[in-house]
Formats: structure tokens, C-alpha cells, sequence
């Protein structure tokens, strides 16, 4: 908060970050989202606040602010502060794009992300309808938004029975996302794609067939045909979905399951400890298909997962592109629905869900965490490992430890 | 076994001897297919071989995707032509099995797709032979089913198949069956025609109303939900255009006769039946041993016929009760068997179509020619011995197994 005592040589108006959730030793640092659409702004009665269309920063003038607090309330996050000797409301600025605070962290603890590639999509038209009927904090629901936003809408949308069902096939004449949509069976996602790329591929026009489906759909009973469609090089984009397991049917086990996870078919009891074997490793699997594309994402890393999504688009002229993304499902793993995101950045910073990239099965790294977090620090937010004891999550973090080497090794030998 | 064809370059009308595949394959070249999905099965493998041939010389402008299995084939044909192609692939038996949820799909759907089957006998018994019990399997799975006799024929349905499936009346996807081993194999004399006559046959699907597509950019969903009424409205619909494809048939081979010059009777063929008092009923490429057995009886003066099922789905039931009319007795050759029903399944469904129209006509059953014996003019004969005393009222074995029993 010191740093912020200089920010960007402008009039020392207090700090405007904040220490927050300071309980039991756990704290964090919060500040202005630069929401793209700024309760702040719309209840200014003197147009004191603006949202640049440049960099996406909210600013206060202070020529123009009355100091009425209007945005102070207006915030819903708490992040509008106010400035009692000048009588102003101020706020973070980003110190115009370098921050001090980002520098002054002695744990480097703070980094910039410059999210404007990502606000963007943000401000397009969303193509999936609101109201949809996902869980609350539904990890699935902010994948697909966001892809579709990211692809655009002359796609073709290919998908099957699975959570995204309901909302993504529709009923009788009405669906409820705007671009065309296709309703496989679990057994023909990617050979479908096929074929209907193969027809266009046949009059000579382009068309960009993208498959949305979950991992039991991927890992397991469609695992042949997507295979079949890798090695054909079929022009589609395959995005898998990966909520580790049959959610749509009440939470199965699925050939992503972690090791120890409960589902309701790896029940835990006298006898049963969650599933008894590790996750098959389907990204890995698919780069050694040698394809022009195969990446992992996740929600976290918006910005990572959007890259990849346009590389996903290019790379599909070439032959097949695939997406592997880590989507927690709240309901099924009894995590909290407002714990998506953490989950994912925890899956992100331990290594239990590494984030890379192969071309042409040139495996890279596309994000490394500086220091692995250890699973035994965050699994437990997940209540389907709540059972597992120390000795359980040591196995998982040696599995966890053990592919992210082969990764390594794999990356560098590329 | 497969007899090696030259591709000549060129499919001007000739007379070849070909095997029922080569024709299946030469069926499906002159309709022009946009995408084709090729996966190998014995005794159908031929057939993709030879399109592949066909592909490779240049002969035919279509995608061809090797597919990793049975079900990718349909389903990547189901999705051609929802995006707007003309498709064809081909299977047979345990291939048959293992596309059941595509092919399913493909009925509901009510895509025009045209799929050539070999028959050959299921999996449960391990067996490389021959029997009806693949196509039996699929009955009721909302397919229009036909089943030849020729290799001649084998092309000629392929070519009619998709004046079917494409028709704005009926739009539903097509089977031709033909028997494996048997037509697959065997070689006749038979013509293939002249493309131009192909093209004159099925220029007509080019003027109706255009098919709905799946297109970018549109917000159309294909093979949503489809709950309680409109449910139930779909299946009606699809039912009402089967009944249609019955009057149907007859129109396509009318006009397939004014091109061709050649006729197959649309869906029931009836040889020397004016003045019989019995008659055979058979389906496929046994058909022609009883034209055999039936004429050496008829010089013995035994007034025989012989009613030969083209179409079995839908089951021209209303035409089955006609030919049969007045008939003393009916002798059934099965290639397929009815669990649960004792008898096979044109014993069974013949019954049916008679009890509709009121007649009493007795009916015998021979479960024949299964896991490929050989339906002989024996086996034949010794029907209608058996079927004329049937007549005569004298007791007679309701099914019989043969050569079993």
C-alpha cells in the first residue's frame, strides 16, 4: 500500500489497493476489476467517470467529481475509495498501465495482466442465451460462453448428450445459443465433424466444425472415432470439456477421475476409497497423434485459453485441432460454486493441470507456476477428495509430480 | 474369392460380368455421391475397394473418408448430408451391429442416406456365412429395406434407392440388401449403364424443394429434443412416409423402365402365378432356384407359383394379401430366423398381412439357407411336394428346418 503512496506522480490521494480476507493468516491483495460494464460510472450524476475504450481502465476526473459518493455505493465490490481531505473519489488506474505496486511486492506476489484482448471478447455479442439452466458457478457454462465469443458465430457447434445438453441442443425448434448446432450421439462427435467438414471440403468452401463435449464423451466412449478423425486430419476444432466424470447423469466415474476421487459409481465407504486408479492423460495422448494443434486450458488463464482458441482455429486447416480444458464442476465435486476459478488456478499453479501447447506434437509450456504449490494445500476445497488422508494425496502429488517431468522432459527434447 | 474387375475408365453402357459387390460398386459411382465412407467388412469389402479404385482413377469426384469403424461411417454420412451432400457407404452383418445407434439416428433423422448391406449372419454363433438375420435385426429400426436377386438388380436399386431416400415425399434413409456369398461373390452377365441414363434418372431430385440444411451462421439445431407431441408427431410423420414409399416405388421403377428398359415389378414379383394353386414366397438370391424348381414342377403339372419380396420395409402387406388371394397353400423360405416366434421372419409377417385381409391361407415355413447351406432345387422341390399336400389338407409340418430336418 506504500507503493501506491507514488502511483504514476499523480496527487497523492491514499492507496487504493486493498489487503482483504485477513483471517487465520490468509489474506489477499484486491483491487478495481475495470469492470466492462462500471456500476461506478453509470451512478455518476457529473460524467466524472470514464471507461477507456484504449486500455479499458476506469478513470475518476477530478475536475469534474463533486464528491457526492455516489460511486463509493455504487460499487458492488468495494473497490470505489474516497479521499476525505480532497474531498474526491479515487481509484485504482493501473498508474496508467505500470503499476507500482506490481514491483514494490517483495513476495511477488502482484503481476499485471493486460486483459484487453480478453475484455474484448468480453464487449461481443454472447452467443449463448442468459438464463441458461447450468449449476451456480458452473465451470462448463463459462467455457463454452467465452469459446464461442472467442470463435465467433459461423461456426458449426457439434455436441451430445452431456451437462451442455440441455442448453446447447435445445428442444424442438429452439435452441438456446445462436450459432448452428449439432446433436451427436456419445459415440459419433468427432466422426460427425467429419463428415460434415468432408462435404464442404467437397463443394470447396471453408467451414470451421467445432466439437464441445465433456471427457466421458472424449476419454471414453468416443474416444475411437475422435482418434480415428486426429489421424485422418480431419478440419475440425475438438474442445473437451474436462469436469473428471459423468456430471450430467449424476457424477460417474470417467476415465479423467482423479486417483481417490469419490463419484457416485467410486463410492467411498469400509472398502471403497475412490476410484483406484489414476486419470488417463488425454491431451498427452492426443499430441502424440502428432496433429497441427493440441493445448490445455482453463479458466483461470483466459487470456492463455484464448490464444489457443484462435491458434485452434488456424491450426484446423491443417487437420485437427484439439483443446483440453480443466472445468471444475461445483455440484458434482462439492466444491463451492463461487471456488471455480481458484480451483482451476490451483490445478494451474500445483501442476496438476499444467498449461501447454503442441505443434505438430512439439510440445511448450505456455505458462509455468515460479514454485509448485503443493496438492495437499487447496485438493480438500474439493469435497470428493475430503476423504482422502495424507498418505492418499501423497500419491496423487507423486502422480502429479511424475507426468509434469515426462512433460518436461517431452518439452525439451521438442 | 473377390473376382478382380478392370476398371476400364469409362462406364459408357456394356455388358460385363460382374459380382453383386462390383455392381453395388458401380451402382453407387453413376449416382454421384458427394461424400462416401469406407470401411471393410467380409463379404462386403469389394465394394469399398472398388470405389476406392474408382476415386483413385479419377472416375469419381467424391470425399472419401476412411473411417476407424462401422458407426463413424454412418455417422459422418449422416452429417454430409445434413450439410447438404449426396452419401453412400456399405456394410454387412457385425458392422451392421456396431453403427446401431448411428444407424438408428440416420431413420429419426430422416436423412436420405443410401447404404448398401451384404447379408451375412450376426455375431453370438462366430460365423463368415450367409443368412438374412443382419437386415431381420434392423426391421424396426425406421429404414426402408430392399432385397435383390441379380447383380443387375444390385446396381438398379442402388440407383432407385436414392430416387427414395432423396423424394421430398419420402426422405428416409435406404437400405439394399443382397445376399453375401452368394451375389456378393458371384459373377453374371449384366449391363452397367450409360451415365448420361443415370443422370436423366435422378435429375429429377434436382427440381423438388431444396432439402433443409445445416448451415454456418444460422441458428438451426439439428436432431434436438423432441419432447411428448412433437415427439410423437415426428414418428407419425415418419411412419405416414413409409406407407408413401409403397406407391412410391412403383413411380421410380416406371420411370427407372422408360430409361432403362428394365423392370423389377416394384415391391412383388409374381412368376407363373395366374393359375396356381400354391406358391412359393421367397426373398434374394434364391429366388432363382425356385424359378427352377417351380418350372420343373409346373412340366410335371403341378400348378406352382412363385411371389418374390423386393420391398420388405415398409412390408407391402396389402399387395402380399393380393397375390396370395385364392391360393390354397404357401410355402415360406426364410433365410432368417424369429426368436420367439417359431418360424422365420417372412413366415411371420406374411401371416400377418393375410390375417389383415381376412384370408386363411395355410402357410408352411422352411428355415433355410442359413450360415450359408445352400438352398438346392432339392430343397425346393421337396417344399412344394410338401406344400401341395398342405394344400390337400393332409397334416404338414407348420415350420421346418432344412436340410436339419
Amino acid at each position: 500500500m506504500d507503493a501506491c503512496e507514488g502511483r504514476g506522480n499523480k496527487n497523492n490521494l491514499g492507496a487504493v489497493i486493498k489487503i482483504v480476507g485477513d483471517v487465520a493468516g490468509k489474506h489477499s491483495a484486491a483491487t478495481c476489476y475495470q469492470c466492462s460494464k462500471p456500476e461506478c460510472m453509470d451512478v455518476c450524476p457529473s460524467d466524472a467517470i470514464t471507461k477507456s475504450d484504449t486500455d479499458g481502465v476506469v478513470r475518476v476526473d477530478m475536475e469534474l467529481c463533486t464528491g457526492c459518493e455516489a460511486c463509493v455505493d455504487g460499487c458492488p465490490y468495494g473497490m470505489m475509495l474516497f479521499n476525505n481531505d480532497q474531498q474526491i473519489a479515487t481509484k485504482c488506474d493501473t498508474c496508467d498501465g505500470s503499476p507500482v505496486c506490481e514491483g514494490a511486492c517483495p513476495h511477488g506476489v502482484l503481476s499485471f495482466a493486460k486483459s484487453a484482448p480478453v475484455r474484448k471478447y468480453m464487449q461481443d455479442e454472447d452467443l449463448l442465451s442468459p438464463g441458461v439452466a447450468f449449476c451456480a458457478g458452473c465451470g462448463l457454462e463459462l467455457a463454452v460462453r467465452f469459446a464461442l465469443k472467442v470463435l465467433g458465430k459461423d461456426i458449426v457447434l457439434f455436441s451430445s448428450a452431456s451437462c451442455s445438453a440441455p442448453v446447447l441442443i435445445g428442444t424442438g425448434d429452439y435452441s438456446l445459443e445462436k450459432t448452428a448446432f449439432y446433436a451427436c450421439l456419445m459415440t459419433n462427435i468427432a466422426s460427425s465433424a467429419s463428415g460434415y467438414a468432408r462435404y464442404y471440403k467437397k463443394i470447396g468452401k471453408d467451414v470451421t466444425p467445432v466439437c464441445f463435449v465433456g471427457d466421458g464423451n472424449t476419454v471414453d466412449i468416443g474416444f475411437q472415432n475422435l482418434s480415428g478423425a486426429a489421424e485422418r486430419g480431419e478440419n475440425i476444432i475438438y474442445i473437451c470439456y474436462d469436469n473428471e466424470g459423468y456430471m450430467n447423469t449424476g457424477y460417474q466415474k470417467s476415465s479423467t477421475t482423479p486417483q481417490g476421487a469419490w463419484t457416485s459409481t467410486t463410492q467411498v465407504g469400509s472398502t471403497g476409497k475412490g476410484k483406484s486408479t489414476p486419470a488417463k492423460d488425454m491431451p498427452l495422448l492426443m499430441a502424440m497423434h502428432d496433429i497441427p494443434y493440441v493445448a490445455t486450458a482453463t479458466l483461470s488463464n483466459l487470456e492463455d485459453f484464448a490464444a489457443k482458441l484462435l491458434k485452434a482455429k488456424e491450426a484446423k486447416k491443417h487437420g485437427l485441432a484439439y483443446l483440453h480444458l480443466y472445468t471444475p464442476c461445483p455440484t458434482g465435486w462439492k466444491l463451492a460454486p463461487d471456488s471455480t476459478i481458484e480451483m482451476c488456478r490451483n490445478a494451474v499453479e500445483s501442476n496438476f493441470f499444467p498449461l501447454w501447447e503442441a505443434e505438430n506434437g512439439n510440445i511448450r509450456f505456455t505458462y509455468e507456476p515460479k514454485e509448485a504449490k503443493p496438492l495437499a494445500s487447496f485438493i480438500k476445497m474439493a469435497r470428493k477428495f475430503s476423504h482422502l488422508t495424507d498418505e492418499d494425496i501423497q500419491v496423487l502429488q507423486e502422480q502429479t509430480e511424475k507426468r509434469f517431468a515426462r512433460l518436461k522432459k517431452l518439452a525439451s527434447d521438442c | 474369392m473377390s473376382t478382380k474387375i478392370e476398371i476400364s475408365g469409362e462406364t459408357k453402357g456394356e455388358r460385363r460380368v460382374l459380382t453383386g459387390n462390383a455392381a453395388a460398386a458401380y451402382g453407387a459411382l453413376l449416382a454421384r455421391p458427394d461424400v462416401v465412407a469406407l470401411y471393410p467388412i467380409t463379404p462386403q469389402t469389394e465394394v469399398v475397394e472398388l470405389l476406392s479404385q474408382f476415386h483413385a482413377n479419377g472416375l469419381l469426384d467424391a470425399e472419401m473418408i476412411q473411417v476407424e469403424g462401422e458407426n463413424s461411417a454412418m455417422s459422418s454420412i449422416i452429417a454430409a448430408s445434413v450439410a447438404g451432400g449426396r452419401v453412400f457407404t456399405a456394410t454387412s452383418s457385425w458392422g451392421l451391429a456396431f453403427m446401431y445407434d448411428a444407424f438408428l439416428m440416420a431413420a429419426g433423422t430422416r436423412t436420405p442416406a443410401v447404404m448398401v448391406n451384404v447379408n451375412r449372419e450376426t455375431p453370438g454363433i462366430y460365423s463368415v456365412s450367409c443368412s438374412r438375420q443382419d437386415m431381420m435385426s434392423v426391421r424396426d429400426a425406421g429404414w426402408i429395406q430392399i432385397e435383390v436377386e441379380t447383380t443387375q438388380e444390385v446396381l438398379d436399386t442402388v440407383l432407385m434407392a436414392y430416387r427414395l431416400a432423396e423424394d421430398n415425399d419420402i426422405l428416409l434413409p435406404v437400405m439394399v440388401s443382397y445376399d453375401g456369398y452368394y451375389l456378393s461373390f458371384m459373377s453374371e452377365d449384366m449391363e452397367i449403364p450409360p451415365q448420361e441414363y443415370a443422370d436423366r434418372f435422378l435429375a429429377s431430385l434436382k427440381e423438388q424443394p431444396e432439402r433443409l440444411k445445416l448451415v454456418p451462421g444460422g441458428p438451426l439445431g439439428f436432431h434436438a429434443h423432441a419432447l411428448l407431441e412433437d415427439f410423437m408427431e415426428y414418428r407419425y410423420k415418419h411412419v405416414a412416409a413409409m406407407e408413401r414409399t409403397k406407391n412410391k416405388l412403383v413411380e421410380v421403377e416406371k420411370e427407372f423402365e422408360d430409361i432403362f428398359g428394365r423392370n423389377y415389378h416394384g415391391a412383388v414379383e409374381e412368376y407363373r402365378c395366374e393359375d396356381a394353386d400354391i406358391v412359393l414366397m421367397t426373398m434374394g438370391s434364391s429366388t432363382g432356384t425356385a424359378r427352377v424348381a417351380v418350372d420343373k414342377k409346373r412340366e410335371q403339372g403341378i400348378k406352382v407359383g412363385l411371389v418374390k419380396l423386393r420391398l420388405f420395409r415398409p412390408f407391402p402387406k396389402e399387395i402380399v394379401a393380393k397375390v396370395l388371394k385364392g391360393k390354397k397353400a404357401v410355402g415360406v423360405i426364410d433365410r432368417s430366423v424369429c426368436f420367439g416366434w417359431d418360424g422365420g421372419h417372412l413366415y411371420n409377417e406374411t401371416k400377418a398381412a393375410l390375417y389383415d385381409s381376412g384370408q386363411n391361407v395355410k402357410l408352411v415355413d422352411y428355415i433355410t439357407g442359413i450360415a450359408s447351406l445352400d438352398i438346392t432345387i432339392d430343397h425346393l422341390e421337396r417344399a412344394i411336394d410338401e406344400v401341395g399336400q398342405a394344400a390337400k389338407g393332409k397334416p404338414v409340418k407348420d415350420v421346418t428346418w432344412l436340410p436339419l430336418e
